[in-house]
Order: structure tokens, then C-alpha cells, then sequence
């Protein structure tokens, strides 16, 4: 809804590792460690080194989410962002998540870290 | 997800703008009345429907399911339930004062969603004239005292607050919250003071080209909820306008 101005710094991102993941009916959290925590509303995909999965939240999502604990463990090696709001994640196990900002009405995902929300 | 207790204990601290909240409340309940409360299981390949006896076209019936047309019963119950809150707020004027606070934060989300964040300008040229009533009404009534502003967003009193927002929608602001705004230019964040992520905090969007001033509320597993049930739900169940 909002994008992702290129003044937000995300470095913080890079080396976080995967702690939790949450999966609810119409969010999925991915909690990483020093309080970052990335909160999904509409879309992302999971590349899980060979094949690539879409979650949204509709029905039988949670499979698919279910498949993201496979990141657990995992650390961000780099991120690719735009402005549009879509936010690439490549971990150290070759896994990718990347995040997009699909809903003109809503918030699409936010990343919360002590003192700071970011919502896009 | 709320227990029964906490529900009833949020009642209870809620009551005295309880009328408030049954209108955003009412709203809910006509969002969900399409297709007999059903809209998981039931269809509608006609468009047509029929809602408390009434059975109007479908374009009537889509209206219904958005919130822009409403039966006979509904419109007495509206009528009967925004007359019962301006009763209230005419005993109970200090509700109407803690309209300041939130005409403040529309203006301050306003600025903030239009990048001008501090500026004021922005804010100013947005505040619609019920809001202006508003900030009257509140510094007629004593409630003017200069707020602490961190970061260019108003703090809330301490011991929390209940505002109330131009379309009669309440929001609780619990004591111990500080505001913060939100990156990426949506708005203010009220949170415990020191918590991080989203859980138990209180969200006000600005507005943008098609969506007006809204507020979220997430519970302590960082979701966010349908204020009238306390039950996860989808996007557009869990943003509440607060303006028309």
C-alpha cells in the first residue's frame, strides 16, 4: 500500500536469523532474533531451493506457510528491495522469500524492531 | 484470540461509550448480513437477497454488503443508536473533549501520510469541520493542556483514554501507551511503553486516495482483530474508519 522508500534503512535485516514462524489464518509472522519481527498480510512467495510457493491468505494457505519453518535456523544473507514495496530476503540455506506489496487498500506486511514500525 | 473474561472485563472498562462501539459494531453486523451471515457457504448468482423482509435489486443487495444502503429496521436502529450517543456525549462532555486528542492525531497521521510530518500545514487543511467542532468543544471545555509531543506525534495521557472519532467510532487507549509514528508514512503507533512488534498496540492509518483514517488493533499474538468479536479476521474486517 505504502511501498518502501529508499530512505528506510533495512540493514538491519542483513544476518538476522530465523527464530519463529507463526502461521495464522489471515497473517503469517517470521520473528528473527534481536526483536525483528516481519508480519504478512497478502502475498509472498517461498523458494525452497526448488520449487516456488505462493501464499496468500485464503483457504488451504497454511500448507503452503507451513512449509516456510524449513527457514528456521536460517540467516539473511542479502536482500533486494524496490520501491514498490516488494522485499527479497535470501537466506544461508538458498531459500528465498520474497514479500510483495499486492493490496492498494491495506497493508501488505510490516517489520517491527525495537523502536521502530515499518509498514508497507 | 480474547477469552470470555477479558471480553467482559473490556466491557465493563469500555461502558461508559459502549453506544460508541455498538456502531461500529452495527456495522460489522450489516458487513456480514449478505448472504444470510453466511457468505463462506452461501451464494449469490442472482445478486438479489433479502434482508430483514426487505428484497430489493441486486444493485440495492451489493450496496447492503458495502455498507452504503441499509433496510428500514437498520436505519431506525442507526437512527435510534446515533441518538443515543449524542445524548451521551451531551451528559458526558468529557468524551466529546477527548475529541481534541483525536482530531490532533488525524491531523498528525494526515501530515505524516503527506510526508510533511511537523509541518502542521497539512494537517490543518485536512481537518474536515466536524473536527473542528471538535477541538471547540474541547477547549471549551477546559481540555486544551498542551500535550507532550515526541517525535511530532501527541502522547496520550498516562492513565489512558478513551477518544472518540468524527464518525462515533471509540477507541481505547489503555494507560501506560506511548505513540510513535510509523515508517513509510501510515500513520501513529500506540504501544505499551517499551514493547516492540505488534502485539497489544493500537494502529491509526492515514488516509490515502481511496481509503479513509482507520484503526487497527492487534492482541498480544500480534494479529490483528475485528474490534465487534475480538476475533482474527481479514484485512478490510480488522481496519475500522474513523472517519466518514
Amino acid at each position: 500500500m505504502y511501498g518502501l522508500r529508499k530512505d528506510i534503512d533495512l540493514s538491519f535485516l542483513n544476518g538476522r536469523q530465523v527464530e519463529q514462524v507463526a502461521i495464522g489464518v489471515y497473517q503469517i509472522q517470521f520473528g528473527f532474533d534481536e526483536d525483528v519481527r516481519i508480519s504478512t498480510y497478502m502475498q509472498f512467495d517461498y523458494f525452497d531451493g526448488r520449487v516456488e510457493w505462493i501464499w496468500k491468505p485464503e483457504p488451504g494457505a497454511a500448507q503452503i506457510a507451513a512449509r516456510t519453518v524449513a527457514l528456521l535456523g536460517a540467516t539473511i544473507e542479502s536482500l533486494q528491495r524496490h520501491e514498490d514495496g516488494t522485499l527479497k530476503l535470501i537466506f544461508s540455506n538458498r531459500q528465498h522469500l520474497t514479500i510483495f506489496d499486492s493490496s492498494q487498500e491495506y497493508e501488505s506486511y510490516d517489520i517491527t524492531l525495537p523502536g521502530r514500525t515499518i509498514v508497507v | 484470540m480474547l477469552t470470555e473474561p477479558i471480553k467482559s472485563q473490556m466491557r465493563a472498562e469500555f461502558d461508559p461509550a459502549i453506544h460508541l462501539l455498538q456502531l461500529a459494531a452495527e456495522r460489522e453486523r450489516r458487513h456480514g448480513s449478505y448472504v444470510q451471515n453466511n457468505p463462506l457457504k452461501s451464494t449469490d448468482p442472482t445478486g438479489h437477497c433479502t434482508v430483514d423482509g426487505e428484497a430489493p435489486g441486486w444493485l440495492w443487495c451489493k450496496g447492503h454488503s458495502l455498507g452504503f444502503t441499509e433496510t428500514k429496521k437498520e436505519t431506525a436502529a442507526r437512527e435510534k443508536n446515533e441518538a443515543e450517543v449524542r445524548e451521551f456525549l451531551r451528559e458526558h462532555p468529557e468524551y466529546l473533549r477527548n475529541a481534541m486528542l483525536m482530531a490532533v492525531t488525524l491531523g498528525t497521521a494526515m501530515a505524516i501520510e503527506a510526508g510533511g510530518m511537523g509541518s502542521g500545514a497539512d494537517g490543518d487543511s485536512t481537518v474536515t469541520p466536524e473536527e473542528n467542532a471538535a477541538i471547540e468543544a474541547g477547549a471549551a471545555g477546559g481540555a486544551g493542556a498542551a500535550r507532550t509531543i515526541i517525535n511530532g506525534v501527541p502522547q496520550p495521557a498516562a492513565e489512558g483514554e478513551i477518544v472518540v472519532g468524527p464518525n462515533g467510532t471509540a477507541v481505547r487507549i489503555p494507560a501506560g501507551y506511548v505513540a510513535a509514528p510509523a515508517e513509510s508514512g501510515s500513520g501513529i503507533v500506540y504501544r505499551p511503553a517499551g514493547s516492540t512488534g505488534d502485539a497489544n498496540s493500537i494502529r491509526i492509518m492515514g488516509p490515502n486516495a481511496t481509503q479513509p483514517v482507520r484503526v487497527i488493533i492487534y492482541i498480544s499474538s500480534g494479529q490483528p482483530i475485528v474490534p465487534s468479536s475480538g476475533r482474527t479476521g481479514t484485512a478490510a474486517e480488522t481496519h475500522t474508519p474513523l472517519t466518514r
